[in-house]
Parts: C-alpha cells; sequence; structure tokens
C-alpha cells in the first residue's frame, strides 16, 4: 500500500518537476510495457511455484474459474446498468 | 498485446512449475514489487500529462463514488446465484465472491478461521479473478464503458490490474480505479470474517 501510494506520487512530482533526463522521458512507453511483462512473468513464476496452488489446481480448478468468472460478471453487469440507469441525471 | 501478456505469464507459469523450486525464489517477491512499482512510478507520470486532472475527476457520473460498492454487491450475487450449481452453499460461495480479487488475504483469514478446502477454493477462485480481469478490461473497456472495466480487477484495480485499466481507459477512470480498489481492499477484511460468522451460525 506504501510502496503503490509513494511510487503513483514520486512519478507525479518527476512529470511535474521535470527532473528526469530526456532519454528516460522519450522512452516511458516502453519502459512501462517492460515493467509490465516482467510482473506478468514473475507472478507466473510465483502461481507455477507454489505448490498449494498447483495441487489444488486440479481438484478445484473447474469450480474456481466459474466461480472467478461469476463474481467478474456479476460486479461488470451491476456497474453497467448502475451508469446505463443513472445517465443522464 | 494480449498475446504478449498471456505469454509473459504462461512463461512464467511454466518456468515456476519445471524450472525453479520455491527455495531458489526467494527474491521473487521483491521482482514483484520492483516491477509494480515501475509501472506506478509510469502511471504516476502519465496522470501528470493532465493539466485539469482534478478538474475532471468532476466531469465522472454521479454514480462513480458508488462503484467499488456495487462491485462487491455484484460480486457476492454473482458467486451468491451461481453456487448451487457448484454444490456449494450460497454462502460458501459468497464468502469466496468476497475476496474481490485479493487471493492472499481472503485465503489467509478463511483457512485460519474457517475451513480449509474453502480457503484453497478461495485463493484458486481470486488468482483466476485476477487473471481473468488482465484479459477482460480491454474488452470491457471498449464494449460496456470505462467504469464497468473497474469491475473486473476488484481489489487489485489499485494494484496489478491498474496498468490495464490505464491503458484501456482515461487518466480519470484510473485515479477512480485507485479509488475503487482501495475501497474493496478496505472491505475484505471486514466482510470476509462477517460471512464466515453467518456461515457458522
Amino acid at each position: 500500500m506504501f510502496l503503490i501510494t509513494a511510487a503513483l506520487i514520486l512519478g507525479f512530482s518527476a512529470a511535474r518537476l521535470d527532473f528526469l533526463p530526456e532519454f528516460i522521458k522519450q522512452n516511458m512507453k516502453p519502459i512501462s510495457s517492460a515493467a509490465l511483462f516482467l510482473l506478468l512473468f514473475s507472478m507466473g513464476l510465483s502461481l507455477g511455484s507454489s505448490s498449494e496452488i498447483m495441487t489444488a489446481l486440479p481438484v478445484l480448478g473447474a469450480k474456481a474459474f466459474l466461480l472467478a468468472l461469476a463474481a467478474i460478471a456479476g460486479s461488470t453487469l451491476l456497474v453497467w446498468a448502475a451508469v446505463r440507469v443513472t445517465a443522464g441525471k | 498485446m494480449t498475446f504478449l501478456i498471456l505469454t509473459s505469464l504462461i512463461l512464467g507459469i511454466f518456468s515456476g512449475l519445471i524450472l525453479f523450486s520455491p527455495e531458489n525464489l526467494h527474491f521473487l517477491p521483491q521482482v514483484t514489487q520492483g516491477a509494480l512499482a515501475l509501472l506506478l512510478f509510469c502511471i504516476g507520470f502519465d496522470l501528470a500529462q493532465e493539466r485539469d486532472l482534478f478538474q475532471k475527476i468532476k466531469g465522472l457520473p454521479k454514480i462513480a463514488a458508488a462503484v467499488p460498492f456495487l462491485i462487491a454487491l455484484g460480486s457476492l450475487l454473482g458467486t451468491l446465484l451461481i453456487s448451487p450449481l457448484l454444490n456449494l452453499r450460497p454462502g460458501q460461495g459468497a464468502l469466496v465472491g468476497a475476496g474481490f480479487g485479493w487471493y492472499s488475504l481472503s485465503a489467509l483469514i478463511i483457512a485460519q478461521t474457517y475451513d480449509l478446502t474453502l480457503a484453497a477454493l478461495a485463493l484458486l477462485t481470486n488468482v483466476f479473478r485476477e487473471i481473468l480481469a488482465i484479459l477482460l478490461i480491454p474488452l470491457i473497456a471498449a464494449k460496456l464503458g470505462h467504469l464497468p472495466a473497474l469491475a473486473p480487477g476488484g481489489a487489485a484495480a489499485m494494484d496489478v490490474t491498474l496498468p490495464f485499466i490505464a491503458r484501456s481507459t482515461s487518466r480519470q477512470t484510473a485515479l477512480l480505479a485507485l479509488y475503487s480498489g482501495t475501497v474493496l481492499s478496505l472491505l475484505v477484511p471486514i466482510l470476509i470474517p462477517l460471512l464466515i460468522r453467518l456461515l457458522a451460525a
């Protein structure tokens, strides 16, 4: 939580106070893409190496997948409906 | 993009399965945190490009403030309704859904105070929720609008799924994602013990 807030504020300040070198400013997009793929790879790594997750997967995987889909569908549709119903008010 | 996302994730999973044992991965939390911090730094940098960002927040629909609570309610309803199909008590399904994507915390509380099998189910469900969110956010943002794109990530809208929300929506929606993710993260340790108490009663 602290890390998230600190990194965001630091990035915001870096842009407003303009203290980053030109080379980095020009390449923010590839830098953030590289960080994104590193994040996904390391998330995968921690999932794949977790014996807890890998032993539960064959037994509970299908159930968990459907529950996850149901949670996503329920929350997405409720927000979507609320936005539509209140639009223009 | 989706292809690259899946490739990175799957490469990671297979490397974790085949190449590394957990003892060799003690540095992993630092790598994940480092990559996340760098990404959030980039998001902060991008948010600052919008000169009147805080003015534009007022341009969001009035319903925006209620979004995290709608996400919470929708997640509970969705998992509750599907429970009978999966041989679960509705309350058990809702308990798993109340993790809102925060798999480590929800599984931990359930394991310590309720049931180990449900804890494992909560862990997997919320891992799947995070992965599915990453894949679905661009699609939902394009088809259903920016605010619904905050829903799939749940509590992770403020960290792991934030980069995907920021890429598929607007800067003011990314800021709203931080608010929504924070509220949902605060709700997880309140709702899960509450649901456990209701189930045990």
